[in-house]
């Protein structure tokens, strides 16, 4: 191999090296499949209370990322404390969705 | 037919023939599986794992095959340029951009073939289920590529027999690139399909081929994948020639790549300043199909990603102006400019800084506690996109200066009004920067009350639309002060012909550099798009249900990614050595054409 050769060789390797390390120095978060939430016959109001705040600030909970919760967190979306006055079902499809429903919830 | 025609025919034919063995050889090797295999919808692969196994190859598959199909879409540009000029510098640029995409369609075959096989034995469930939702589909896509070789056989061998009729081997070279276009959007359609399914029921039944062909993110990903494989092409053939001017045996070969690698770096950098349209459009229509999957990209998992591609992009920025700061060396007149680049350097670092600022720092409680939160009161400012919009078109506002610096080094206008002219364009400069920062400051302060009580906060909603503005003026200062430029620089007076070949050294590893960073950001940004899907093979239809369903961490995703880089540039590596197999001594050489402007 040439000087030449080596020495962007060499380069190279430096470089995708140093990319990688950068990679390394951020916040590391693996993201495991949700486990089905244990919604069945007969759940009581607290229990289903507790299925709603694993699916909201539970690992994979980025809900309020936009959406408040009265005078808390993100103001992109609709105010949760509120949205089920406001909206029916139907409400909360966004205009032109064409995809799959239930990705629109 | 004409001895010539015959020799193009045949040579065709050869081609057809290895793309029928190759298919053929795919094809036996599928039958096998599924007729004699046990049936199963997972099976671990060795060491890596299945997961990382087909990450790896399918984007190894990706970024040859984006070198293939961005090559010679500027190879038929060269070759007009070349023939509508007369300069036959460009007729040999085309040719040699063309030498290079022989072993590299071949290599991108097999890759494409060993991708479908990894898919068909290790994800059994998801290959057959997409190859009975796109059946009609592959009879096109199989047919596209036999034409595809033999339009590619008959633009390299007929390059002699048509001298004389160029139109004719334009026209080739045109069909070539429909073909390797075609090409991309039907395979565009397949992973688009995945991560934005459309036109079938929830269960996954087909209900529309059309539909689900024509998904959320199918048009965007074309236009994101063409304009991204151009720039792509252009950075290898950079590299390329930057290696081949390293090792130049003599000045005159110096100056030719000295010239290619200059002008594969304009390409790559034309078509990387128009990314930002196509990329905002992509992103655009994920959130319009799923806000959910949108919040994941940008504000969720997948935000530190973020982060990785402005250093990325800042460093090629950076990398890019820095190697047209050094070209200045070898144009006489442009020490006139040299004062410029403390002043462009300084707004491209501090720009680069911010756009790689995160909106949520990694802190100790007992830092967030001394911050008052999560967020930093003013790194957190700058951590919003209003902030990071605004420092990207500054990037591209400034990088564009530069290369009207560059453009004009060697050159004395003699219009009598040039002088307007110029002050036209830094007016015009000056007035679209002030948009741009305006733009960026009104989406924290809505300090009119356009849109609520006068001074308070810019809705979000109303605030995300501004980076639309933003990029459409500067897209329209780059088309006035260009249309501007080359009006006043009409005849004018030459202060020196540029010394093409006389460059430091150091300017090829800066092109080098670029070519690294630009696959390696391919590698993160395609890891991105895939990843979106999380634990489903198909958005909301199918789940991936293998022990590698998860998203893996940042630093796993940034190791992936260095790995396929480095075997891709190994890939490219082994494919020029087999080019330069039985080329003379570079002493000997005769350089492959001039480069004088």
């Amino acid at each position: 191999m040439s000087k030449e050769a080596r020495n962007l060789v060499l380069l190279a390797l430096l470089i995708c090296a140093g990319y990688a390390f950068f990679g390394q120095l951020v916040p590391q978060k693996r993201l495991d499949p949700p486990t089905p939430p244990a919604i069945r016959q007969g759940i009581t109001e607290e229990e289903m209370v507790e299925v709603g705040r694993e699916i909201v600030h539970g690992p994979r909970g980025n809900c309020m990322v936009c959406h408040g919760f009265g005078e808390s967190l993100g103001k992109r979306g609709p105010d949760l404390a509120l949205v089920g006055r406001s909206l029916w079902w139907d409400g909360m499809r966004p205009v032109g969705f064409q995809g799959n429903p239930r990705s629109s919830i | 037919m004409a001895p010539s025609s015959r020799s193009v025919a045949r040579e065709s034919l050869k081609g057809i023939k290895k793309a029928v063995l190759i298919l053929g050889l795919l094809y036996l090797a599928l039958f096998f599986i599924q007729r004699f295999l046990p049936h199963s919808d997972y099976r671990e692969a060795p060491l890596v794992g299945s997961r990382v196994l087909i990450w790896v190859i399918a984007q190894l598959h990706l970024m040859l095959a984006a070198f293939v199909l961005g090559v010679p879409i500027f190879a038929v540009i060269a070759e007009i340029i070349g023939a509508r000029t007369g300069q036959e510098k460009y007729d040999h640029l085309a040719r040699e951009f063309t030498k290079l995409l022989f072993l590299a369609f071949t290599t991108t075959a097999v890759m494409g073939c060993g991708l479908l096989l990894v898919l068909a034995f290790h994800y059994s469930k998801l290959f057959h289920y997409m190859r009975g939702v796109f059946s009609p589909v592959w009879s096109v896509y199989i047919a596209l590529i036999f034409a595809e070789v033999a339009f590619l056989y008959a633009y390299w061998y007929s390059w002699e027999p048509l001298r004389r009729n160029k139109n004719l081997h334009i026209g080739i070279g045109i069909m070539l690139n429909l073909c390797g276009t075609g090409l991309l959007f039907l395979a565009d359609s397949w992973v688009a399909f995945m991560t934005t399914p459309s036109g079938v029921d929830p269960t996954g039944r087909l209900l529309s081929l059309r539909q689900a062909m024509t998904t959320f993110l199918w048009m965007p990903l074309n236009i994101h994948r063409l304009i991204a494989n151009v720039s792509f092409g252009g950075a290898v053939v950079a590299a390329y020639a930057a290696y081949r001017f390293l090792r130049a045996g003599n000045e005159e070969e110096k100056a030719h790549y000295d010239w290619m690698g200059y002008t594969g770096n304009f390409i790559a950098l034309s078509a990387l300043i128009l990314l930002p349209f196509a990329g905002y459009w992509l992103g655009r229509e994920i959130y319009h199909f799923s806000s959910q999957m949108g919040v994941e990209m940008m504000g969720g998992a997948f935000s530190w990603l973020w982060i990785l591609q402005a250093v990325l992009i800042g460093a090629i920025f950076l990398g890019a102006n820095f190697y047209l700061w050094i070209g200045m060396q070898r144009i006489p007149g442009s020490e006139r400019y040299g004062k410029f680049v403390f002043y462009l350097l300084t707004v491209l670092t501090v720009c680069w800084m911010i756009w790689a600022t995160p909106h949520n720092l990694p802190a100790t409680s007992e830092e967030m506690r001394k911050m008052g939160g999560a967020v930093h009161p003013f790194l957190g400012v700058l951590g919003l996109m209003s902030a990071k919009n605004t420092v990207v078109n500054l990037m591209i506002l400034a990088t564009f200066l530069n290369f009207m610096l560059y453009r004009r080094a060697n050159k004395a206008p003699t219009a009598p009004w040039a002088p307007v002219g110029q002050a036209l364009q830094a007016i015009i400069l000056a007035a679209s920067t002030a948009v741009v920062i305006g733009y960026g400051i009104y989406g924290y302060y809505d300090f009119f009350g356009f849109f609520g009580p006068s001074g308070g906060q810019t809705p979000p909603h109303i605030r995300v639309g501004f980076s639309a503005y933003q990029i459409l003026i500067v897209l329209f200062t780059v088309i006035l002060c260009t249309a501007l430029d080359l009006a006043i620089f009409r005849n004018a007076r030459t202060l020196g012909e540029i010394r093409w070949g006389k460059l430091a050294p150091r300017s090829q590893y800066v092109l080098f550099f670029l070519a690294v960073s630009y696959t390696w950001l391919m590698g993160l940004m395609g890891y991105v798009r895939s990843a979106l899907r999380q634990h489903w093979h198909i958005w909301g239809i199918m789940k991936d249900t293998s022990p590698g369903a998860f998203t893996p961490t940042v630093g796993h995703a940034t190791l992936v990614v260095s790995g396929c880089t480095v075997c891709f540039l190994a890939l490219v590596g082994f494919i020029i050595w087999m080019g330069e197999r039985g080329e003379p001594d570079a002493t000997e050489r005769v350089p492959p054409g001039g480069s004088g402007e």
